[in-house]
């Protein structure tokens, strides 16, 4: 991983699904970058391709074709074994729900994320606190309200240090108020710690407060 | 005499009666009957020939007391007694004893005797003992296989048993009799005197049962004096009466298509006496009957002498059967209605037959039995 | 849409379930039906015979000469009203043959004759049956009579058949057996369909709340609900009953030859009627409509887990009481259902809890996802693991109990079974001179001569075998218990310690008699007591030397020597036990022929017989053991299925850690790890209820049973067995659940999806 490089450069991207006896192309020769210490937005309208987008830089799914850097390290035909280093070590995913194991506490989900991140010093509580759920470590998921549930997900993603973080829809299941919680939660993150951030939303406002944006057409044709 | 012997192949052509008993009858006349087949046996009274059982033949004639005892050379005989008795009240009283045997296969030289751990199954033994009283029919059967002593027949001294029952010679030339249905319910203890001679029917003894000669040796005790007491329904009655007593044997057995048997016994108030029998179809009956005088004369009746027809039928629970008779010997100057008493008189045993005490009325008064088959269904 | 519409579109979206349901179904309906068929046809078959032999009382003579053809002509001729049956014991395979006198049996009106398409072939003539046996095999004559006949000579008198009892009661405790394995598969069943049932209501507690805020009444949901599960009951059931007709059928055969070698009992094949099949149809609704009820009719159960907890352990104590308490055959099954009940419910309320437990305790945090993971599961499967759990105890005890058993029985054989050939002794021959022209020949190596006769005693008539205490065949005998000082010199009367046996035949010799088990049980007599017993006309009062175990009957025996036997007193049989020196079994009866003169020398190979003893009880168990091998069966494919249906709500998680970044072999590794804890863990608490029902079986059912107990035994090779075939389901549903852990976009998308169906796997807490 080269310092220096931009956290994620993509070029020339496919992808196309086929759909009954209709082959869907959801990306097509789409070229970005997301420059390092930047928060991107991911918008476009449903169907554009924002979670295939995520999925492919998470290494769940493979592209048809294109080239895919990430810090400088080409992964496009990585191993699945990299790309479980990859997710492990470099990039945090958040999901719109589901992000936590249901049988542990807030506490034992940031802990066991910290040690799969090879993390030693799992410090669950400081996270806990630097997200404002401050004595409900010992909680299961179930015992708390969605924005706790999607907060204790931050600091789960937070405390494995990412090199890059990928969010998707994270506030797509919050009320407003809630949702900006999350959403402070994270632009501070990335303001403290400068870690990239690829941030896929259908919210216009929080859309506004990344530094760029990345927007999807229906075409796929991407932004340039 | 009973048609009931007559049938009594007809109870084995019944097989789809499901009782035990028929089953293993089926099945030890199948492996112990010389005759392969058991159909061809009783094919027709003609046709086949007893293979190993003599035939009867006017040339046998009848001894005493010989032939009281057991013919086993022969296929088929029976001891047979009626009793038409009253109670001291006057009561009339309907009495039945018959004991049966069936040869199923003929005696063989090498007889082993009787052994104590061997059931041979040669021959089968048949009792009935039924007592018609107050409109109320009661009837008992036993069974037992021959050869080991629980059954059979001798004929000095006379003695016919099976299990406890028993008709045997007492003291002073009389029969005692009993029978029943054991302890607790009916049974009854006849002592029998003999009043004439025996009658030989047919010729010499040797009786037609179709047109075409075959038949059976038949003879009578026609005046039997019976005093003695049956105990039934609780209370024990002296009774005393006539009765009629008769020994047949044959190797024949009916024809399954004559199916029919209407049999009686008469005593005319006179002391004349009258067997009569129908055998056969209703429109084509073979008919044969004895004339007996009370001074002991005897007139064997050929068909064209004398008339036997119903008058009058009853249903019953087990199918209709004439109830009334009308008999009519024209040289004897007898015109009589021969009628059964109310009641239900079926002997409900492996195969049922109606066995009924009868009044006469007419140009004679009288009483008798009368026997019938072939109208059970 | 309809609301029947609505509701089962859920089915149409869940294929898996609906199939799992239906097979689950089928194959608990297939197995209940067929048990039940047959055991049905066994309780029509034993009614039937009893019907035939209601005349359970025999004449005997007095003068203890066996009856023959001439009593029962005496008897008849006095009006007493008696029938003789000859039995034929023939080698396998054309078996017992029974010769009966229809002529003889209508005085016995009252109880109707036996009905002849019931015992096709076994009955036949007595005149047919004395031919068939000859002179090759032997044959018992027994008179019958109906007791309520009068007018018996004193020199005769009336007993029960013996052994009459026991085999009711044998027969009895055989059909209580088919009663409680049928019991136990509708238990099983019952549980595995309430799991389906439940899985399908909390799948669909959603959709059922939003029709009712459509204005669909909750009545209105239930009935729909309560008509689902009958029409599910119907489909699956009726083609489980046909199933298991089949079944039934399959075992018939054996089945039969069970009856007909223990009971003389031939199966009597029903014709079935609309009521056989509607019974057990109706039987399985009921238990459906039970087994759902509470979640039809209450909503969200409010289940109080320390009340809960309390109640099991209720029912498990109760369970244990009834059965250490009631000495009755009904009681003891009632208690082990409730031993089964509060046992079962013990380990799925206990086991999630240690394991979380477990998780709470791990320093690792993947170990503690690990632990808490497996007590989802366990709290998710708990009916079919319950049952999985049942199934594993009864296979373990059923198992115990026939391996002891047979090798109990098996030992016992060879002990009675001393020398290698038996020798009825010639009629026409002296018996002192027999056996010393037998032990003249050069083939016999040592031998043994064997009296049987009846004795009087206070307990009524008993067996009683006088023996030659010297001979060498019987040094092999073990006591079950014996009064005679030992080597040691010290008296030893405790049960089950064998003792050298030289000191009890020196007893015996010394004129002290042995007893066996069922004797001694049923009357209390122990070694050390006296015992009295009238020997024809000779009564003597002797001491009990020592018990023995006695497997082959339930009648009680007395052992004596035979200097005790009197010189008046005719045996029922003589023998002789022989060991040959060497030859062939052929050549040494061919010798003895010539010795006695007689071509009719009767030997039976002791290996013969002991091979027709062992096949006649192989039998006997094979049935059980079959149906307790398919309960475990059912369970474990019921498991597999529920478990497959049920995965779908948590195999996300098992996703997210691949998300995670661990790997997909990894995550398949802590799958495999689940599965294999779940099974095993499961089959590992059944061990203990394995060993209970075990003991149950041999030391309280037994002796209320057979009159007889067996040694405990426990055989943890077999436990290993059942381990491993549990830890093999594991696996088998690990691997079966492999795909759906694998990480898709589709997964993905449908598990990120807020109120996504996936249970929390986490009990709310309380309060």
């Amino acid at each position: 991983m080269s310092v220096g490089c931009p956290a994620v450069s993509v070029t020339g991207l496919y992808k196309s699904f086929v759909d009954g006896n209709e082959q869907v192309r959801v990306l097509e020769n789409l070229t970005f970058t997301l420059p390092l210490h930047h928060s991107t937005a991911l918008v476009g309208p449903s169907g554009s391709g924002k979670s295939t987008l995520i999925n492919i830089l998470t290494g769940i799914e493979p592209p048809d074709a294109g080239a895919i850097r990430l810090f400088g390290e080409t992964v496009s035909h990585s191993s699945q074994k990299r790309w479980s280093q990859l997710r492990g070590q470099c990039i945090a995913t958040v999901f719109q729900d589901a992000n936590l194991m249901p049988t542990l506490s807030l506490a034992n989900n940031i802990r066991l994320r910290a040690q799969l991140a090879g993390t030693s010093d799992a410090n669950a509580e400081h996270w806990l606190n630097l997200l404002g759920l401050d004595n409900l470590g010992h909680r299961f998921p179930d015992q708390v309200s969605g924005g706790q549930r999607q907060r204790a997900a931050l600091a789960m993603a937070f405390a494995m240090r990412p090199a890059l973080l990928l969010a998707d829809e994270p506030t797509g299941s919050l009320d407003v108020a809630t949702a900006r919680q999350v959403a402070d939660a994270l632009f501070h993150h990335q303001q403290d710690t400068g870690c990239p951030m690829l941030l896929s939303t259908h919210d216009p406002v929080l859309a506004a407060r990344c530094d760029t944006t990345l927007s999807l057409m229906a075409t796929g044709l991407g932004d340039p | 005499m009973t048609g009931f012997k007559w049938h009594w192949p007809g109870f084995v052509a019944r097989i789809q009666t499901p009782t035990w008993l028929v089953y293993l009858l089926i099945g030890a006349v199948t492996a112990c009957s010389e005759t392969s087949s058991l159909d061809s046996s009783f094919a027709g009274l003609g046709d086949i020939a007893e293979e190993g059982f003599r035939q009867p033949s006017p040339r046998d004639g009848i001894e005493l007391p010989r032939d009281m005892g057991p013919h086993p050379d022969y296929r088929i005989e029976w001891w047979y007694l009626t009793a038409n008795l009253t109670t001291a009240e006057g009561t009339p009283m309907g009495l039945q004893w018959t004991q049966f045997r069936r040869g199923l296969q003929p005696p063989t030289a090498n007889d082993p005797g009787t052994v104590d751990h061997h059931w041979p199954l040669d021959t089968i033994w048949m009792s009935h003992a039924a007592v018609s009283f107050d409109g109320r029919h009661v009837f008992e059967e036993r069974l037992a296989r021959g050869g080991i002593g629980q059954t059979g027949a001798t004929a000095e001294p006379f003695h016919v048993w099976l299990d406890d029952w028993q008709l045997s010679e007492g003291q002073n030339g009389h029969w005692e009799l009993s029978a029943g249905a054991g302890a607790g319910d009916w049974h009854y203890t006849l002592r029998i005197r003999p009043q004439r001679p025996i009658v030989r029917h047919g010729q010499n003894g040797f009786s037609a049962k179709s047109v075409d000669g075959q038949g059976s040796m038949y003879f009578s005790f026609v005046d039997l004096a019976i005093d003695g007491t049956v105990t039934i329904d609780g209370q024990t009655l002296a009774v005393s009466g006539q009765g009629w007593f008769d020994r047949e044997w044959s190797s024949q057995l009916l024809k399954a298509e004559e199916g029919g048997w209407d049999w009686l016994a008469l005593h005319l108030g006179n002391g004349d006496k009258v067997m009569a029998f129908r055998l056969g179809q209703e429109d084509q009956p073979f008919r044969s009957a004895t004339w007996v005088a009370a001074n002991g004369e005897v007139e064997t009746l050929s068909a064209n002498q004398f008339t036997l027809e119903p008058l009058h039928r009853r249903k019953t629970s087990a199918g209709t059967v004439p109830d009334q008779w009308r008999l009519t010997i024209p040289s004897k100057n007898i015109v009589v209605a021969v009628t059964v008493p109310p009641g239900n008189y079926w002997n409900d045993g492996v195969f049922p037959y109606w066995e009924s005490p009868v009044a006469v009325s007419g140009s004679h008064r009288g009483t008798g039995y009368l026997e019938m088959t072939g109208y059970h269904r | 849409m309809t609301l029947s519409g609505a509701l089962l579109s859920h089915y149409r979206r869940h294929p898996l379930q609906f199939l799992a349901l239906l097979l689950i179904l089928l194959i608990a309906t297939a197995l209940w039906s067929g048990v039940w068929s047959l055991s049905q046809q066994a309780r029509a078959s034993f009614s039937a015979s009893d019907a035939a032999l209601a005349q359970r009382h025999v004449v005997l003579r007095n003068d203890g000469v066996p009856v023959g053809v001439s009593d029962f002509v005496r008897l008849r001729r006095l009006g007493v009203c008696v029938t003789p049956q000859l039995v034929v014991e023939r080698p396998a395979p054309q078996g017992r043959l029974i010769g009966i006198d229809a002529f003889s049996l209508a005085c016995f009106a009252a109880q109707s004759a036996p009905n002849a398409r019931a015992h096709p072939g076994v009955f036949v003539d007595i005149g047919e049956a004395e031919a068939i046996a000859g002179t090759r095999w032997p044959t018992r004559l027994t008179l019958f009579i109906d007791q309520t006949t009068s007018g018996l000579p004193s020199d005769y008198r009336i007993e029960q058949q013996p052994g009459t009892v026991a085999t009711e009661q044998l027969a009895d405790s055989f059909l209580l057996n088919l009663d409680a394995l049928c019991a136990l598969v509708l238990l099983i069943s019952a549980l595995l369909v309430r799991s389906v049932f439940v899985l399908g209501m909390t799948q669909r507690e959603a959709s059922l709340v939003l029709l009712q805020r459509h204005g669909v009444t909750a009545q209105r949901i239930r009935w729909h609900l309560v008509v689902e599960i009958t029409l599910f009951a119907l489909l699956g059931g009726g083609l489980g009953l046909v199933l298991g007709r089949v079944l039934a059928r399959g075992f018939a055969a054996g089945f039969d030859q069970v009856l007909s070698g223990l009971f003389s009992v031939s199966l009597y094949t029903q014709t079935a009627s609309v009521l056989s099949w509607l019974a057990p149809l109706l039987m399985l609704v009921i238990v459906m409509i039970w087994a759902v009820a509470d979640r039809l009719f209450e909503h969200q159960p409010s289940r109080h887990k320390p009340a809960q907890m309390t109640a099991a352990w209720l029912t498990l104590a109760t369970g244990v009481g009834v059965v250490l308490l009631l000495p009755s055959l009904t009681g003891q099954f009632a208690g082990i259902a409730l031993v089964l009940a509060g046992y079962g419910w013990l380990t799925t309320l206990n086991l999630p809890l240690l394991l979380e437990r477990l998780a709470r305790r791990s320093a690792s945090p993947l170990l503690s996802w690990s632990w808490s993971e497996v007590s989802a599961m366990v709290r998710q499967l708990a009916l079919p693991l319950a049952a999985l759990q049942f199934a594993a105890a009864t296979v373990i005890a059923v198992h115990a109990l026939v391996a002891t058993f047979e090798s109990t029985f098996y030992q016992w054989l060879d002990q009675r079974l001393q020398g290698d050939v038996y020798v009825q002794a010639p009629p026409a021959l002296e018996r002192q001179t027999a056996r010393q022209r037998l032990a003249s020949l050069a083939s016999v190596s040592a031998l043994h001569s064997v009296l049987r006769g009846r004795a009087q005693s206070r307990f009524g008539s008993l067996d009683v075998m006088a023996i030659e205490s010297a001979s060498p065949l019987l040094r092999r005998w073990e006591f079950l218990s014996t009064a005679v000082p030992g080597d040691t010199g010290v008296a030893d009367a405790s049960a089950g310690t064998p003792t050298d046996g030289d000191t009890v035949w020196r007893a015996v010799a010394a004129g002290q008699v042995l007893i066996n088990e069922q004797l001694s049980r049923r009357h209390g007599l122990a070694a050390g007591n006296a015992i009295t017993l009238t020997l024809g006309t000779t009564t003597m009062t002797a001491t009990i030397a020592a018990v023995y175990a006695d497997y082959g009957r339930p009648a009680g025996e007395v052992v004596i020597d035979q200097a005790l036997w009197p010189e008046n007193w005719p045996y029922q049989s003589s023998s002789f036990a022989v060991r040959l020196r060497s030859g062939g079994v052929e050549s040494f009866q061919q010798q003895l022929a010539q010795a006695w003169q007689t071509s009719d020398v009767k030997v039976r190979d002791n290996e013969a017989i002991r091979t027709l003893a062992v096949r006649i009880f192989d039998q006997t168990f094979a049935l059980t053991r079959a149906i307790s091998t398919m309960t475990l069966l059912l369970a474990g494919v019921a498991l597999l299925l529920m478990a497959l249906t049920l995965f779908a709500s948590r195999s996300w998680y098992y996703q997210l850690l691949q998300v995670w970044g661990l790997s997909a072999t990894q995550v398949r590794g802590w799958l495999i790890r689940h599965g294999l804890l779940l099974t095993g863990a499961i089959a590992l608490i059944a061990l203990p209820l394995g060993v209970f029902l075990t003991w149950v079986l041999v030391a309280r059912i037994n002796p209320l049973a057979f009159g007889w107990s067996l040694p405990m035994a426990t055989y943890p090779g077999f436990w290993l067995m059942i381990v491993a075939l549990s830890l093999a389901v594991g696996l088998v549903l690990a691997v079966l659940l492999a795909p759906q852990i694998a990480l898709s976009p589709a997964s993905i998308r449908r598990s990120t999806e807020p109120h996504h169906p996936s249970g929390t796997g986490r009990e709310k807490k309380a309060g």
